[in-house]
């Protein structure tokens, strides 16, 4: 009886064995060349990431509805980061890879009046609702920051802060990471670690 | 305030982890000792409510000579989960310790996280404001499950889950005229089901009391905590684990089960650390049948590799039901 269980549970472990590691989203390595894009903003410019070659770029997963994203944009955290780095010749690259019909994919009209709304100061918020370009950076939430440098190398991938919660309160009491990055890059001091942290938020509604 | 609708359990599907080797819980080890050896020696116990009272005594903060009906409780309804903090006694001693849980009852298809969220959510968040003097410890976290969210995956809970916290009295503790002590705690926690919704709830447990409307029975109170310990996992001290790193940022696990350890299925480790394994990656299990020991190879997060890789290891049976072991596993980093 018992060896004929263990018989079960080899064979049932055979099969286990030759299934495929799961193929994981695609993803940057820090220190590898940012992959190009090429993605339709709300106002119908094209957008490619190549374009921006010798300016930082910064990418921010977003879904409006999210509420770590409210948490930064209802105080106007975000809307600050994105000012503060574009008066510094950085751009910044809002990318919602939320698919039709689900949360944070909007019509046009629904984009425009958001953005308004909120005062987005980003360069220009891109329309992903394929998914693709979230999956080749393995963008796994909202927010989830992506820092590129001028050479177009990944410098920084993960949180926006230290603190994960929905709660703004905790804005000024976490380390701000996305900002600590780009203050020592524009400065060109060594880069504080962490370079990569734990992205926390929303899923993104792939 | 009348019971929500599930506080009787609709579920026990985590029951067989009582088979319990419930020798240590970790840091708060201590604090749950008493309960726990009770539990092992005679489970039907564990069912019944806990009995301290001094027959003696007639304050509630030294004891009540009537029978409880009550226990503190305080609930908060949100949107799609209703949160609250119980207690297990009354009774305020000087140098005693009370268990609290934090209960979370959620709405059908949402979940909450455990305290590594996995790949999205948030771990249930829980300031007390507490008196001079007293201490809080925890939270031990129920053995948690996965909830994936295609290409990711999440860990944490659906239908209802309690935390529980141990609640220290200082030994200079005196009783004021007032016999009532309250507890203000601030919880938050995240509940998902395709998209997240913060909730938040004030509450504020009145210990010391001898009976309050807003009390629950005594019965749901003791069941709610057998349940929780039920639910947490164990630590048996008779498997062997290891670690070494592999190619491509793999780590394998040798298992070793303790003799007579019948068949196995299928394992899965929870890192308690976010950055130590990928949350969504496969974990393949290899027998070796000589050695009657096991192989199993799971993906390391981006995190720096640890002398120590502290998690919850899930064992599946063919013909028993899941264990849960709580494990530190060493890892041999050349």
């Amino acid at each position: 009886m018992k060896k004929s269980c263990i018989g079960l549970a080899v064979s049932f472990l055979w099969l286990v064995a030759f299934l495929p590691w799961q193929t994981l989203a695609g993803g940057v390595e820090n220190g590898e060349k940012a992959p190009d894009f090429t993605l339709p903003a709300v106002d119908g410019s094209e957008h490619s990431l190549s374009d921006y070659e010798g300016k930082f770029v910064i990418l921010e997963w977003v879904n409006y509805d999210c509420p770590f994203v409210r948490k930064h944009y209802r105080p106007g955290n975000m809307q600050d980061l994105q000012k503060t780095y574009a008066e510094k010749g950085a751009v910044w690259l809002s990318i919602c890879s939320s698919a039709p019909g689900k949360q944070g994919h909007f019509t046009i009209e629904e984009w425009e009046r958001r953005i308004a709304d909120q005062n987005v100061q980003a360069t220009a918020v891109l329309l992903d609702p394929e998914g693709n370009v979230g999956r080749m950076y393995d963008a796994k939430v909202t927010p989830h920051m992506y820092i590129i440098n001028p050479e177009g190398i990944l410098i920084y991938q993960g949180a926006i802060d230290s603190i994960r919660s929905a709660n703004p309160d905790d804005i000024e009491k976490a380390v701000p990471y996305v900002r600590r990055v780009m203050d020592a890059a524009l400065a060109g001091e060594p880069i504080p670690e962490p370079t990569q942290t734990t992205a926390y938020g929303c899923t993104v509604k792939y | 305030m009348v019971p929500y609708h599930s506080i009787a359990f609709r579920r026990n599907r985590q029951a067989g982890l009582a088979i319990v080797l419930l020798m240590n819980c970790g840091w708060l080890g201590l604090a749950f000792m008493g309960v726990a050896s009770a539990v092992s020696a005679h489970r039907e116990l564990s069912m019944a409510a806990p009995d301290r009272r001094q027959p003696q005594a007639a304050s509630p903060f030294t004891g009540s000579s009537t029978p409880r009906q009550t226990l503190p409780a305080a609930y908060a309804e949100t949107e799609h989960a209703r949160i609250g903090l119980v207690a297990e006694t009354a009774q305020v001693e000087p140098g005693g310790r009370i268990a609290l849980g934090l209960h979370i009852d959620l709405a059908d298809q949402w979940h909450t996280y455990w305290r590594n969220p996995g790949d999205s959510g948030m771990a249930p968040r829980l300031v007390f404001e507490l008196p001079p003097g007293f201490r809080v410890e925890g939270p031990l976290y129920p053995t948690p499950q996965r909830i994936p969210t295609p290409p990711y995956m999440t860990f944490g809970y659906e239908h209802e889950v309690m935390l529980l916290y141990s609640l220290t009295v200082p030994d200079d503790f005196e009783i004021g005229p007032e016999p009532s002590l309250p507890l203000p705690v601030e919880a938050a926690i995240l509940v998902c089901d395709d998209i997240c919704l913060p909730a938040r709830a004030s509450l504020v447990l009145h210990l010391g009391r001898d009976q309050d409307d807003s009390w629950l029975p005594a019965a749901t109170v003791a069941e709610l905590f057998a349940q929780a310990r039920r639910n947490l996992p164990l630590v048996a001290h008779e498997w062997r684990l290891q670690a070494r790193p592999a190619a491509d940022r793999r780590l394998e696990i040798e298992v070793l089960p303790p003799s007579g350890f019948g068949p196995v299925e299928s394992m899965f480790l929870f890192a308690r650390d976010e950055t130590a394994l990928e949350a969504a990656a496969e974990q393949v299990l290899h027998f070796n049948q000589q050695e009657n020991s096991f192989l199993l190879k799971v993906r390391r997060g981006f995190g720096e590799l640890d002398e120590r890789m502290a998690g919850v290891l899930i064992i599946r049976r063919p013909d028993s039901p899941p264990l849960a072991l709580q494990v530190e596993i060493p890892v041999l980093i050349n």
